[in-house]
């Protein structure tokens, strides 16, 4: 039996995806995925697009830079900040 | 209350580890390396120095990620003139509008700046698609996305109540599904709506 509707169901997909679906409507939804192929499969290819959307965009936007000589440069200056209060 | 030693010794177990991280976001807002720099300079010092108003159980990521964006918006405004309202004790306020996010009123016109700046960087639909969209919905898939936080986090980091997280996530990605269907479909998504 299906406690929700399709629509219901596929505007809820983007929160359980994102693990924020409260538990009781995370079980609805789970229910209804189970009995509706056409849901499930809608599901699948919305999950595989978020991933290749997000694995583009952190290919595009996460810096290879070296943060190692900038968490020096801050250990520091933190460093001088406690030593110039110590003072 | 930690003496200096303690809050240092702290302060790299518990804050440092997040450099990379702080970095990208800076990266993001600044688009320039150096400014990058100074701001997550700036951003850890100011935590540092305010590490007495850190409370236990603060999650410490999105506490540093909103530091950084209120000192970025502060700073822009006082390059631009405008009146600087910001006080770190903003940090633990929370909005309660859209309204709020004061990132609007200045990553909307940089639209132009943006794509210069990642020229190169930006080699495919994907992100010439989030930069085409509006600032604070641009800003959200960033930071659910690619740094991943959760709602509750975001809802922290842009100072704005989950509720308008939810509704500004859904939108932001539902417009760029919309921007990238030609893309999309390479990528095998069939409009099924």
């Amino acid at each position: 039996m299906q406690l929700i509707h399709c629509k219901e169901v596929r505007d809820q997909l983007m929160y359980y995806m994102d693990n924020e679906l409260p538990t009781h409507i995370k079980d609805l939804l789970i229910g209804h995925l189970k009995n509706c192929s056409s849901c499930l499969d809608y599901f699948n290819e919305e999950k595989q697009i978020k991933s290749k959307i997000c694995n583009k965009l952190k290919d595009a936007y996460i810096c290879r830079c070296n943060v190692e000589k900038l968490a020096e440069d801050i250990k520091k200056k933190i460093g001088e900040i406690c030593y110039n209060k110590e003072d | 209350m930690m003496t200096d030693k303690e809050k240092e010794a702290y302060f790299n177990l518990k804050f440092i580890p997040f450099l990379q991280q702080l970095y990208n976001y800076a990266f993001y807002l600044t688009k320039d390396e150096d400014d990058a720099n100074d701001l997550v300079q700036d951003t850890f010092i100011k935590a540092f120095r305010f590490m007495d108003n850190f409370q236990d159980g603060t999650n410490e990521k999105a506490w540093l990620f909103k530091i950084m964006k209120n000192g970025f918006i502060n700073d822009y405004r006082r390059k631009t003139n405008k009146p600087v309202h910001f006080s770190f004790d903003t940090i633990y306020e929370q909005g309660d509008s859209e309204d709020s996010d004061d990132l609007n009123e200045i990553a909307d016109n940089d639209y132009i700046q943006t794509t210069d700046a990642y020229k190169g960087l930006i080699g495919d639909e994907v992100t010439r698609a989030l930069e085409s969209l509006q600032s604070d919905y641009r800003q959200i898939i960033l930071l659910a996305d690619i740094e991943e936080f959760s709602y509750e986090e975001l809802s922290e980091i842009l100072e704005i109540p989950i509720g308008t997280v939810r509704s500004r996530l859904f939108r932001a990605r539902n417009l760029l599904k919309d921007k990238l269907k030609a893309y999309g479909k390479n990528l095998g998504y069939k409009e099924k709506r």
